[in-house]
């Protein structure tokens, strides 16, 4: 039987680029200064004729959707921490349609470890 | 809500609610913290969810919050200067001696030179100014001042000209004042915000949270942007003004012209609140929107759709920065800001500019000379303050509304002498070699004071080329506090010690009573009592509670607090000026032989104030656009920060890089009449090829003490003349708007770390 994934939604309209989540991260699951378990990315797009400046947060495979903090039934640091609330922790089926109604996001889904 | 010293799962773990402040993240803080203490350290410090300023949330500084309290580098005892300044030889003293030493050191300068010739330096709003006035006042002295800052332009231009046209402060209304937010059924969105010179995900400027204005943005509000660069805020702005950098007062004339030209203010509020409005209106004729397009390089069109658009925006808001206060006459310019939402009626509405008091008017940190003078008046005179204060001959606006010594005057006099001679400082939260215009100058002044104090969380530049006593500072997790900056009143919980570490509080409540026997207050948590009496409230019930709300109703509290009488002490209706009204034509500046209107002027180095010099230094150089991995000088040696942003850039537009065969990447020097320094070329097109742009408050821990921790290499301040105050005192200092050339050198700054130490 296929588990359940789970994911981190996350919505690059908003994102700040404040690396808040870098750093909950790193602290949450000790890591050390060179590794990240997420990482802030920079995009841009157009929207009409404008050009729209983004930063966009990218979980990396150190993600383990911190575990630790979610089986206590608490948020995982990066969402917890996100000071414009732009990542979203939750199962597959609930983010799909999150996205769905608004494509502006970008989602991650991670393997339960 | 509880202070909770909750049990962790292990028994030995403890949860500690609290507030930031300074030090640690180093800003004006305001955001709750869950701090997790474990066997007397630190654990983990997460955003407090229940905490209704940051919701849980934190900044990325305030999360490395442990590798600042236990960085190898900080300072956690007492030491002594031996041999020469600035040699670098320290020797470990205990409290004991170092305040008994501090103690003679100033009672000495107080016999022989008079108590006026110790100066209290401190920086921007960090949590010292209290400690500071207590210490000063305590001792005699009225000189606490914001060193080496030019005109003081660190928001108090912006809350002078407040006080003069409107008689109280305002900040843009996010529901900041009522505890349910966003969802309080009094609150209103903004429809729209003008966000001038400010980048809110960059920074929280003077006691707000900077992602509120991004959950307006959220909800809906739009933005005007006003800022050289094409910001990721610029970039979802309605209107993007690329504004030639120090002509915000050609721009706001303008605004005010299409206002007042179309018909768009709101002239029943006009009629009822302001006074002055056809004066106004005379001035801003004078600037039709072409005029303002040619000086402010704006297409015209750009600022009538930006005026119109604010002025038909019910209700809306003005988010304002530093760019404002230290445009040449920064003052006036505010002036010009708030004219903008008093005559379009945005004053003290839901959604509109709040009036902006700390809770129950509790002041810990006093923001008036009527605040300071209602919490010391038993301590230091009226007289002393405003006669031998150091500006207060000078200019009547530092006389009659400030409370802060002139930094600029202060300077000059340390060279006269006259007319007292300047013998010691105090100084803490402050690096002004570093962070201040002409350093080398203030390098030379400072060392001709004959004693120097100065309490850091890790040895700078400043405290080292200048200190006889360092002393170690606490973080804001390792001291007791209060903070209504503005409300609800908060708590500082004390987490953990550190070495030797003691707070400002500490520090300058043990100083005070020595030197002032007679002090009202027996220890530091009677003060804090003494302090939150308008609150109703004993320190050890704040520290239980962690925060407080004032009731429904009280002064401090939202809205339209002019129409009931809860603005001016005789209690009528209007506003806290002398007319009841909001004077757009001000009597006070009338009276004390100012301009009462806004104007504009050209800065003092520009390619039309002083083309000769523009034809060597052609390009326009900005500088202190703020970074969200540090505050201010502080952070450098934090790497998780420092990884953020490794490097003191300056952005260039590519076809001007390219004209000067500069590549990204490429260090450069950045130079001018003055001096020069180096700077690691970032090479974009979302800047005016004629502009460029870069941060400040760079030095290098990683260098070491003998070089001064490479202090004058990147150093933007070499460039920048000290003593371009505004002509009201007020205002003006040139770091936003100045000359420079770039070209390529031979390498980089030797011995900075690198991209191999800082991502491996």
């Amino acid at each position: 039987m296929d588990k359940q994934k789970f994911g981190l939604l996350i919505d690059f309209e908003w994102c700040t680029g404040c690396h808040a989540c870098e750093i909950a991260g790193k602290n949450a699951n000790n890591l050390t200064y060179n590794e990240w378990c997420i990482k802030v990315g920079t995009g841009q797009r157009k929207v009409g004729e404008h050009l729209v400046y983004d930063y966009i947060p990218m979980p990396t495979d150190l993600c383990n959707l911190c575990a630790r903090l979610t089986s206590k039934g608490e948020q995982p640091a990066c969402v917890h921490h996100c000071p414009p609330q732009v990542i979203r922790f939750g199962p597959q089926n609930e983010l799909e349609e999150a996205l769905r109604r608004n494509p502006s996001q970008k989602l991650w889904l991670l393997e339960q470890k | 809500m509880a202070h909770e010293q909750t049990e962790g799962n292990d028994s030995d773990e403890k949860i500690i609610r609290s507030v930031t402040w300074s030090a640690g993240p180093g800003c004006h803080g305001g955001a709750g913290v869950l701090l997790t203490v474990k066997d007397g350290k630190l654990d983990q410090i997460q955003g407090d969810p229940q905490h209704p300023y940051n919701q849980g949330s934190l900044c990325p500084r305030a999360l490395a919050i442990k590798e600042y309290i236990y960085h190898p580098e900080r300072l956690t005892y007492p030491i002594r200067r031996v041999g020469k300044r600035g040699e670098n030889h320290w020797e470990r003293i205990s409290w004991r001696q170092a305040f008994d030493e501090i103690e003679n050191r100033m009672r000495d300068i107080k016999e022989k030179y008079g108590p006026e010739s110790m100066i209290f330096v401190q920086g921007t709003g960090r949590d010292v100014g209290t400690w500071h006035l207590l210490l000063a006042y305590s001792y005699g002295s009225p000189n606490w001042l914001q060193g080496g800052l030019t005109g003081n332009s660190c928001y108090h231009p912006r809350l002078a000209a407040m006080k003069i046209v409107q008689g109280d402060y305002a900040v843009p209304d996010c529901g900041q004042f009522l505890a349910g937010r966003y969802n309080d059924p009094d609150f209103k969105l903004p429809k729209l915000i003008i966000l001038w010179g400010q980048n809110p995900p960059t920074t929280c400027n003077d006691g707000f949270y900077g992602n509120w204005i991004v959950d307006c943005m959220k909800r809906g509000t739009k933005v005007i942007a006003i800022d050289p660069f094409n910001t990721w805020t610029a970039s979802r702005a309605d209107v993007w003004l690329q504004i030639r950098p120090g002509t915000d007062g050609a721009l706001v004339l303008g605004m005010l012209n299409v206002i007042i030209n179309d018909e768009l203010y709101d002239k029943r509020f006009v009629e009822d609140w302001c006074q002055g409005f056809e004066q106004l209106k005379a001035r801003a004729l004078e600037f039709p929107p072409e005029k303002a397009a040619e000086i402010c390089w704006i297409p015209p069109e750009k600022i009538v759709t930006a005026a119109r658009l604010f002025a038909t925006s019910k209700p809306a808001s003005i988010q304002w920065g530093v760019p404002i206060d230290m445009a040449p006459e920064g003052l006036s310019v505010a002036m010009g800001v708030i004219d903008l939402w008093a005559i379009t009626g945005n004053i003290d509405n839901p959604g509109g500019m709040v009036l902006a008091k700390p809770a129950f008017e509790a002041w810990p940190y006093p923001m008036s000379q009527k605040a300071v003078l209602d919490l010391f008046g038993n301590v230091i005179s009226k007289e002393v303050l405003t006669e031998k204060r150091i500006g207060t001959q000078d200019y009547p606006i530092v006389r009659n509304f400030h409370w802060r010594a002139h930094p600029d005057k202060l300077i000059d006099q340390i060279f006269s002498g006259e007319p007292y001679p300047l013998k010691g400082a105090w100084i803490a939260g402050n690096n002004f070699l570093v962070n201040g215009a002409n350093p080398k100058r203030l390098l030379q002044a400072f060392n001709r004071l004959e004693f120097i104090v100065v309490t850091e969380m890790f040895m700078t530049p400043t405290a080292q080329a200048v200190a006889d006593i360092v002393l170690p500072g606490a973080t804001f997790v390792e001291k007791e506090g209060i903070r209504a900056w503005w409300s609800p009143l908060n708590a500082i919980n004390k987490a953990i010690s550190v070495g030797e570490c003691k707070s400002d509080g500490e520090i300058c409540f043990e100083l005070a009573r020595r030197l002032n026997p007679d002090l009202p207050w027996k220890n530091l948590h009677e003060f804090f009592d003494y302090l939150l009496k308008p609150a109703n409230i004993t320190y050890e019930q704040l520290s239980k509670e962690g925060l407080r709300w004032p009731e429904k109703g009280h002064k401090t509290l939202p809205y339209y607090r002019y129409r009931d009488g809860k603005l001016r002490e005789d209690g009528q209706p209007g506003f806290n000026t002398p007319s009841g009204k909001i004077e757009l034509y001000s009597t006070q500046m009338e009276a004390w032989g100012h301009d009462p209107l806004p104007h504009f002027e050209e800065p003092w180095m520009s390619p039309f104030s002083t083309p000769e010099l523009a034809k060597s230094y052609p390009l326009i150089l900005t500088t202190g656009g703020r970074t969200i991995a540090f505050f201010h000088s502080e952070h450098r040696q934090i790497k998780s920060l420092r990884q953020i942003h490794p490097f003191p850039e300056i952005t260039i537009h590519s076809e001007t890089a390219g004209r000067l065969g500069i590549a990204e990447g490429d260090w450069v020097w950045v130079e001018n009449h003055l001096g020069r320094c180096k700077r690691k070329a970032t090479l974009t097109d979302r800047i005016d090829p004629r502009v460029v742009t870069a941060s400040h408050g760079w030095w290098f821990p990683e260098k070491g003490p003998e070089e001064l921790f490479g202090v004058w290499e990147a150093n933007l301040n070499l460039l920048i003349p000290h003593n371009t105050q505004s002509k009201y005192g007020f205002g003006g200092g040139q770091y936003k708007s100045l000359l420079c050339r770039i070209y390529k050198a031979e390498g980089g700054i030797p011995g900075i770390l690198t991209e191999q130490d800082l991502y491996g």
